[in-house]
């Protein structure tokens, strides 16, 4: 299986346990869900349960956090094992991870770590990619993560190193728009030539999501709103890709689901014209310090599935 | 000096594994690093020095997991204060950092560290305290594991009408007892009733899952031993002689007994139809 036979989804929403209740009540007219491949993996409770029953309705995608295809460690065949397992069972639309590592010797930091950029990790991800591929048996989609950091290593713009990746192995993109904005805007790259150079043909899903401005770093909370800034990126995305699957992340303080669902839909706005000149600053939020990638998703909010 | 393809593969590989244990160990150990080796790897930016890049992720990584362990030990993090809470993690993490694919097993060892490292480990007599922490963390990871371990759920709920003999407890059911009330203590902590930290006092628990929703339920001691007896020999009336026998119940009480559990026991779900 190719990329080129992935469809377009239209605009799909993080799947939460916070909106199960919502979802299966309401049957709202989202077109579609990411999972977190790792909070359904070995799992046979309410979540899972609940899968179940919105798989009759939408289609899903595998969105994962821990397959560490960066890492110098082996390739971890237990967990790849477990999510064709998942994968067999709830059959997603294609399955995601991200361009990071997570640790090594074994050790799972739960953090995307940034990769150094340079042609011997190119070579190094190209390779584990393709084992990757051919044991799922189908493309992997790869994630640009926001990043806090670049490496003395690195010689290598991320765009252009994805692009690596797509040329060696087929594989296909997931281009966070918002991970651009804050990646560029915490290692000083220009996000609009990393919008205009990286592979649109390869590009299956975006994402969108709020973050934190802390004045002199960006933190990728998925917290808030979509500010305008990456909206605008989103628009010349749009208009590079010819439009593609997009899905909005919200992770914490996440609000009710039609909140959400309207920020999603704010996306029919920035399909169409003309894209004019960016504005990149966004006003800095104070708030207190911020943790990327909160664990919202990770975690299952036991206490509140008590009988009442 | 020539290399081919695969000795180039192998320096570079070699190169990314010192990069990435030396930047794992600066976050789960993070220790006071000079500009000189700190820049060796990371780049510094016209806004940040390179170890203000690197703490950027220092602090998230510390963060994050604390926030996953305060998350899966709600009541014991309430008992022992969120700082103190956060200290306990900061040396349990030191101890046993993460080696799952996912966060739901990042406390699997806790309540054992805790036993490990209680402070009167070597003393003959000991405190009190310690053990409602290590009973407390316990019983939160039993919650944590009966709520998502998989199950049969289709089963058919024993009603008024069936007889003893078709008595059977549920597929995910705990019969639970501690030194403390822990329970009712982590009830009032879920519910936001602020409770003080309790008196030692002997409780009996049910935990049970249905329909993928997890029930609490206090129960006595003659319940418990009963229902203990029950799970082991799926018999009522052996449950029921085993009472008469062991603690000196009239047979006659103990039907009374029976009767009024009985009902009470099918209102709360305990058993399902053994097929
Ligand atoms: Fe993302």
């Amino acid at each position: 299986m190719t990329i080129d036979k992935l469809p377009n989804l239209g605009l799909g929403l993080g799947l939460r346990g916070e909106h199960f209740n919502h979802i299966l009540e309401h049957k709202p007219a989202v077109d579609w869900f990411e999972i977190i491949s790792e909070n359904f993996m070995d799992s046979g409770g309410r979540p899972r349960h609940v899968l179940d029953q919105i798989r009759e309705h939408y289609p899903v995608v595998m969105h994962g956090v821990s397959m560490s295809i960066g890492s110098t460690d082996p390739l971890d065949f237990d967990y790849l094992k477990k999510l064709k397992q998942l994968s067999t069972e709830i059959n997603p639309v294609w399955i995601s991870d991200h361009l990071c590592w997570t640790g090594v010797l074994s050790i799972n930091s739960h953090d995307l770590l940034p990769v150094p950029l340079n042609e011997g990790t190119l070579e190094h991800i190209v390779n584990r990619i393709q084992v990757v591929q051919d044991f799922l048996e189908r493309p992997l989609i790869i994630e640009n993560p926001s990043t806090y950091l670049a490496f003395q290593h690195s010689d290598i713009p991320e765009w252009e190193f994805l692009n690596g990746l797509v040329a060696a192995t087929g594989c296909g993109l997931l281009l966070d728009v918002n991970n651009v904005y804050v990646s560029a805007f915490n290692n000083e790259f220009d996000p609009i030539e990393y919008i205009e150079n990286i592979n649109h043909q390869h590009i299956v899903q975006m994402h969108l999501a709020g973050h934190q401005h802390c004045g002199d770093h960006i933190i990728d909370t998925h917290d808030s709103p979509v500010v305008d800034p990456v909206w605008e990126l989103f628009r010349l995305a749009w208009q590079k890709t010819g439009g593609t699957s997009t899905l909005l992340e919200w992770d914490g303080n996440i609000p009710d689901f039609d909140t959400c669902h309207a920020e999603l839909l704010k996306a029919k706005q920035y399909m169409n014209g003309l894209v004019g000149d960016i504005d990149l600053a966004t006003p800095t939020d104070e708030r207190d310090l911020a943790v990327s990638n909160p664990i919202d998703f990770m975690v299952t909010k036991v206490a509140n599935s008590f009988v009442k | 000096m020539y290399l081919d393809q695969s000795s180039k593969l192998k320096t570079a590989s070699a190169q990314l594994n010192e990069i990435q244990s030396w930047m794992q160990t600066q976050l789960l150990h993070p220790s006071e690093l000079t500009k000189e080796e700190t820049e060796t790897y990371i780049k510094p930016s016209s806004k940040l020095t390179a170890r203000q890049h690197l703490a950027i992720y220092q602090r998230s990584y510390i963060a994050r997991l604390r926030a996953c362990m305060q998350a899966q030990y709600t009541g014991l993090s309430y008992a022992l204060g969120p700082q103190i809470f956060d200290q306990f993690t900061d040396f349990y993490l030191n101890n046993h950092p993460s080696k799952s694919y996912t966060l739901g097993d990042l406390g699997d060892q806790y309540a054992h560290f805790l036993a490990e490292t209680r402070p009167d480990k070597d003393e003959t007599v000991k405190e009190t305290w310690p053990d409602f922490m290590i009973e407390l963390a316990e019983f939160e990871y039993l919650i944590n594991d009966a709520f998502d371990q998989k199950s049969n759920e289709d089963i058919e709920l024993v009603k008024t009408e069936n007889t003893d003999q078709e008595f059977k407890l549920l597929p995910i059911f705990h019969i639970l007892t501690y030194q403390f009330p822990i329970s009712v203590f982590y009830k009032a902590v879920i519910n936001d009733h602020q409770p003080e930290l309790p008196q030692m006092q002997t409780s009996y628990t049910i935990l049970l899952r249905k329909n993928y929703q997890l029930g609490l339920f206090e129960i006595n001691e003659g319940q418990y031993h009963f229902l203990k007896h029950f799970e082991s020999n799926n018999s009522v009336r052996a449950a029921k002689s085993y009472m008469v026998n062991h603690f000196g119940i009239p047979a006659k009480k103990m039907d009374l007994f029976w009767k009024e559990w009985r009902q009470a026991w099918i209102e709360q779900g305990f058993f399902q139809v053994n097929l």
